[in-house]
């Protein structure tokens, strides 16, 4: 087994470092392990996952959401939710940098995806707020940040995802999702106030002060989200009011930017070529990632690497708090190098008799699961909150992911936190079905 | 050792799972070790349900527990036990397999693999928000379905299916955009349905089976002595297993009654009803798959019914 | 194409440069396509829930579209394929180019020949298991588990897809052997730096 690891690492790590693509890295990665160590028909195998991974049908609302988010960065609509949100923004101490994170708060209650959430989001405020002079470090590290919310905070494909092999109930999954998504929300807020009050810099001069704005622009505020309350009624209205699933929300996100754009005036034929254009690049960037990552996933999983950690682990002997900061580190290291969907199924069947048997709560131990997720979109060398991020910006990686390290580590106490006090998560399911 | 991963979609609690792990365990002690089964739950092998008789044709997989019913893209005999109203308990299910059996195996035998044993998923139930005792009081009901058969079947009894991925149901259910699930009453508890639905209706509509089998050319590594464990373990634990499907649907039905749902056994007339609204998929399937006849009719012959 | 730059290609030798022409021309096409197959699958999935809404109404209306979740998921399939082959020549495909970045152009030029020659080698492997795949289900007259659609039909489109990859690969291989360019930014969408 050790041999095993070892290769993968090495050959994932001299493709990474050669500059090979890395939906390709990890895709290639995949097949040199079992090639090596199995006796498999390589091509039949690599055929059926190729397939099996693009016609996901738990995939769908992905491109929908990029598809919307395409729409709304091209269009007004981008602005206008930009410049809603600078009034409230104002209000707090790093006034814009601010926006990112109640932005990300907001798409998340529309969008299950959180790549999906960040590029909507990042569209929007990246470029007004590096155009106004905030610091490009908080800019870029607080979206990436706040972008995991995506999941958390439901409707979140990893929470169905976790709550059909774990055998919890969704519903409460999601419900188990708002208080620990608004308060992570709310730490990320806190950082920025406390990190801006230490390095008042990063703030442009004439915006340091906290302001309050005026009765009037309050009103031209709540015009401007206007659109963005239309969208999310769309996205929520539909799915809480019997119309569509997930999936199709995100469909009806879609027709609800498209009217929005449509009003304005904005879908012109070069908007519509551009977000045609765009829309198929981030899917074609994205879906390689996910069909690398899921080969190798599969192909580890055929190996029993991750049973072997995970067997590692429980041999080890921890106390429940121990097991879990263990088990913090564990996914830490693996989100590392996989996304979280692979992440899940692969380890499941193993970590969750574990944590059952110490005594956690399943409805708990998803909403933590649903942390530990959020934290591999954030750390190099695979994390598509990265990716996403660098899509945008064309920065590198190694810059995204130092930038971003304060929000993983609020991550991280957050987890501990959580931990400490499961209440945060459980309270709300609870007090519902009392 | 020999050893031999086991792909299986259904996670470490579902009893099937839990059936494929004694088997293992099993075949472990009774080869001394020469034969490791590895049961890999949850699909994390990456492969789909529809795909794993082909995944162990293809060899990329030593073993599976192959769904029966979600075969028939490739071998469309595969889902006899899904005609709707073929068999009314899992006794007549029991009849049925008797001439199934040899047709399966020369399935499996063209799909290069060898039959261990097959358990049978607990009988399927109509789990609806209302209590329906007629024909009438099902017209219009939307209900998710898994695949166009269930779909056929309730659009034949004036039900309004809606085909949305198991991953989606849940969701679907609690935001009203179906009022009803066509399943078991295990995947009932799976999906914590007294969250959203309150009568479970036994309509014994449609019948399913997982069937473990293993690539040939694996086969032929293992010694003589050590298949014939192997073959006399399946033989002996099958009956086992069936009780284990069983006694998952009576814990089931607890369950769900636990939960605050009510178990709705049709009326007879209903029953009748239903039949004979669903009567001519029978003709239909035969007519679709020819090699179907032969152990239909000796079924339909034995129960009195042709 | 209105965004059409200078011919990336016109360092070519003919009939090389009409050869990496076409391959240009080939990825902007398939493209589009799976841009038509995006909006298709919006179009699917919105049609899905008007029927259903509609359903509610009216009672004739049917209560879904059975094929809506199945074909969806062929066109998500085929979007994410026939966009990759114009997104590798965009620049769009994120990779990791610490070193590259860092070393000289010379060693440069055959690191990218290099990896452009891996690119090929295992999206060919791909392409041809692809390829195998599709056929298998053609002969074996498979069908699909909820509507018994040909399941060779959207194999062939994503194959297809997968062998467009291949063929940008390989146009990328020559362009880093003989020093052209290699990604053509106007192919790319833009982005918030820009
Ligand atoms: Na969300
Ligand atoms: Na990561």
């Amino acid at each position: 087994m050790l041999e095993i690891v070892i290769v993968m690492f090495v050959v994932l790590f001299a493709f990474l470092a050669g500059g090979l693509w890395i939906g390709w890295t990890l895709a290639v990665t995949g097949t040199v392990l079992l090639a090596v160590f199995r006796d498999i028909p390589l091509d039949k195998l690599l055929a059926q996952y190729a397939w099996n991974i693009l016609t996901t049908q738990e995939l769908l609302a992905l491109p929908l959401f990029i598809v919307m988010g395409e729409i709304l960065f091209r269009t007004r609509l981008s602005q206008s939710l930009f410049r809603g949100l600078t009034p409230w923004a104002a209000l707090l101490p790093g006034r814009l940098l601010h926006v990112n994170v109640i932005g990300c708060t907001i798409f998340a209650a529309i969008s299950g995806s959180s790549a999906a959430t960040t590029q909507v989001v990042g569209r929007i405020s990246l470029a007004e707020l590096l155009k106004r002079g905030y610091s490009k470090d908080v800019a870029v590290g607080s979206l990436a940040g706040a972008g995991t919310l995506g999941f958390l905070i439901p409707p979140s494909n990893i929470m169905i995802i976790y709550g059909v092999l774990g055998d919890v109930s969704i519903a409460k999954l999601f419900t188990a999702g708002f208080i620990p998504g608004f308060l992570l929300a709310g730490c990320f807020m806190a950082w920025i106030m406390l990190h801006t009050a230490l390095r008042p810099e990063m703030v442009p001069a004439a915006e340091r002060k906290v302001r309050v704005a005026s009765r009037a622009e309050f009103a031209v505020s709540v015009r401007e989200l206007g659109p963005a309350v239309f969208l999310i009624l769309c996205v929520l209205g539909s799915m809480y009011g019997g119309l569509a699933t997930p999936s199709e929300a995100a469909a009806v996100g879609v027709l609800g930017a498209l009217v929005v754009a449509g009003v304005q005036g904005e879908l012109s034929r070069t908007a519509l070529r551009a977000i045609a254009i765009g829309s198929v690049q981030t899917c074609a960037m994205i879906a390689l990632i996910v069909l690398g990552a899921s080969i190798l996933g599969s192909a580890a999983a055929f190996l029993g690497i991750p049973a072997a950690v995970a067997a590692f682990v429980s041999s080890l002997g921890l106390s429940s708090f121990m097991l879990i900061v263990a088990l913090i580190v564990f996914y830490l290291i693996l989100g590392c190098f996989l996304d979280g969907f692979s992440m899940i199924v692969m380890t499941l069947p193993i970590v969750m008799p574990i944590v059952k048997a110490a005594g956690f709560d399943p409805i708990w131990f998803g909403v933590f699961l649903v942390l530990v997720v959020e934290m591999a979109q954030i750390t190099p060398p695979v994390g598509f909150n990265l990716f996403v991020i660098q899509g945008l910006t064309e920065d590198g990686l190694g810059y995204i992911a130092r930038v971003t390290l304060p929000y993983l580590l609020i991550m991280v106490g957050f987890t501990i936190l959580v931990t400490v006090l499961p209440d945060i998560a459980l309270w709300l399911p609870r007090y519902l079905s009392s | 050792a020999l050893k031999l991963p086991l792909s299986t979609v259904w996670p470490d609690g579902n009893f099937h799972t839990i059936n494929a792990k004694k088997f293992a365990e099993e075949v472990k002690t009774g080869t001394s070790g020469a034969v490791e089964i590895d049961v890999k739950s949850g699909g994390q092998l990456g492969f789909k349900g529809p795909e794993q008789l082909r995944a162990v044709r293809d060899g990329l997989v030593p073993m599976a527990d192959i769904l029966n019913i979600q075969q028939i893209g490739d071998e469309p005999i595969m889902g006899v036990e899904g005609i709707p109203f073929i068999s009314n308990n899992i006794e007549e299910l029991k009849v049925l397999h008797k001439y199934l059996r040899p047709e399966y195996e020369k399935v499996a035998l063209k799909n290069n693999q060898t039959i261990l044993y097959m358990v049978p998923w607990p009988t399927q139930y109509l789990h609806l928000k209302v209590k329906c005792e007629s024909l009438d009081a099902l017209k219009g009901i939307k209900i998710r379905v898994p695949d166009k058969n269930a779909q056929d079947m309730c659009s034949a009894i004036g039900m309004a299916p809606a085909l949305i991925p198991w991953g989606e149901t849940i969701a679907a259910l609690s935001s009203g955009a179906v009022a009803g699930v066509s399943t078991s009453s295990v995947s009932g508890v799976d999906g914590k349905f007294w969250e959203f639905l309150k009568f479970f209706h036994q309509t014994n509509h449609a019948w399913s089976s997982q069937i473990v089998t293993i690539n040939n050319d694996t086969w032929k590594k293992i010694s003589p002595a050590n298949q014939k464990v192997i073959v006399d373990l399946a033989k002996k634990l099958e009956p086992e297993f069936w009780g284990t499907s069983l006694k998952a649907d009576t814990d089931s039905n607890k369950k769900l009654t636990d939960g605050g749902m009510t178990l709705v056994v049709p009326p007879p007339q209903m029953v009748a009803d239903l039949q004979k609204k669903t009567a001519p998929m029978i003709a239909d399937f035969i007519k679709r798959v020819p090699a179907a006849e032969k152990p239909i009719k000796a079924y339909l012959v034995e129960m009195k019914r042709a | 194409m209105s965004a059409h730059g200078p011919n990336a290609n016109a360092g070519a030798p003919q009939p090389l440069r009409f050869f990496l022409d076409a391959i240009d021309m080939l990825g902007r096409l398939d493209g589009w396509l799976g841009a038509a197959c995006l909006a298709a699958l919006t179009c699917l999935m919105l049609a899905e829930v008007l029927v259903r809404a509609l359903s509610d109404i009216f009672p004739w209306v049917p209560a879904d579209i059975p094929i809506a979740w199945e074909y969806s998921s062929y066109l998500m399939a085929a979007a994410f394929t026939f966009g990759a082959a114009m997104t590798l020549r965009a620049g769009g495909h994120i990779r990791v180019t610490l070193v590259l970045a860092r070393v000289k152009p010379e060693t440069r030029r055959w690191l990218e020949t290099l990896l452009a020659a891996l690119g090929v080698a295992f999206t060919g492997f791909l392409a041809n298991a692809m390829v195998n795949f599709t056929w298998r289900s053609f002969t074996s007259d498979q069908v699909s588990l909820s509507s018994a659609t040909p399941l060779w039909i959207p194999q062939a489109l994503v194959t297809f897809g997968v062998c467009l990859l291949v063929l940008q690969f390989v146009a990328r291989f020559f362009q880093a052997l003989l020093g052209l360019p290699l990604e053509d930014l106007s192919m790319r969408a833009a982005s918030v730096s820009e």
